[in-house]
């Protein structure tokens, strides 16, 4: 369920596909420690392909936030399409603890800005 | 997958059913929940069926893992139409809820954990709690017309 990409800058693009829920968010886990572990700790999450997510999914981006940010990195978000899963990051004010842009490339590019803009919402 | 044939004119209220207390039988409950919705409500019905879905998913999650400490066990669910909300009844036997299992997101102190409770107090009207012998008894209620407090 999950796309990956690693990039020849130590950036990784991590997408899930469809739900993110208590099922298989330890997915989501595993694959944000293993490429921790392998060094990189600037991630995207890309949300753009999930249709439902839940607390246990969310737990799971901080996770990955928390432990990519103690290691000098961060765990950046890519905007979700469906307006349901933007409204849960919205009421859990996940919105205001990530930073989310428009899609993955946006978000990729943001890493090597400081200063980059985000998201407008 | 389940599929489930709706009518045009008769509400479909979902047989009560025990399940198993495990996270992969909490997926059949989606589409009965989408199903009940979509037949009932008349105004805004993708946006009430996706909150009562996730509302009645994370008590799912929070009885298998805190009423259950995810050894397993059963919970029941109940579907009703009660004047002009959806009523929704989950029920179980394991430990009591403790009121500190709910956590509100801080901003800037994200946890990794505790959202579920305060994520159902947002999607539904009313979320009721009752601990009755050895039974937890949760209770779902959102308007049939949308949700009232996002009509606020």
């Amino acid at each position: 369920m999950f796309a990956t990409v690693e990039r020849s800058i130590p950036i990784a693009v991590v997408a899930p596909i469809g739900r993110l829920d208590a099922l298989n968010a330890p997915g989501l886990r595993a694959r944000c420690d293993a490429i921790m572990t392998e060094g990189t700790t600037r991630i995207v999450i890309d949300l753009g392909a999930v249709i439902f997510l839940d607390s246990a999914g969310l737990a799971a981006m901080v996770g990955a936030l928390k432990r990519a940010r103690a290691s000098g990195g961060d765990v950046k978000l890519a905007m979700p399409h469906d307006p349901a899963v933007l409204r849960i990051l919205e009421l859990t004010r996940f919105d205001r603890v990530f930073d989310i842009r428009e899609d993955a490339e946006v978000a990729v590019a943001s890493f090597a800005s400081k200063h980059g803009r985000r998201a407008g919402r | 997958m389940t599929l489930i044939a709706l009518s045009d004119r008769e509400p479909y209220i979902p047989a009560e059913r025990t399940i198993p207390a495990t996270l992969k039988a909490l997926g059949e409950l989606g589409g009965h929940t989408r199903a009940f919705v979509f037949s009932c409500a008349t105004h805004d019905a993708e946006a009430t069926a996706g909150a009562l879905e996730l509302a009645v998913h994370e008590i799912g999650v929070n009885i298998v893992r805190h009423a259950y400490d995810s050894q397993g066990g059963w919970l029941s669910i109940a579907y009703r139409i009660e004047g002009d909300d959806l009523v929704v009844t989950l029920t179980d036997a394991g430990r009591p809820f403790e009121p500190e299992d709910a956590v509100e997101p801080d901003p800037d102190q994200p946890t990794e954990g505790g959202y579920g409770l305060f994520l159902v107090a947002q999607l539904v009207d009313d979320l009721t709690y009752t601990r009755t012998r050895d039974r937890n008894r949760w209770e779902l209620r959102v308007g049939r017309t949308g949700r009232r407090a996002a009509a606020g």
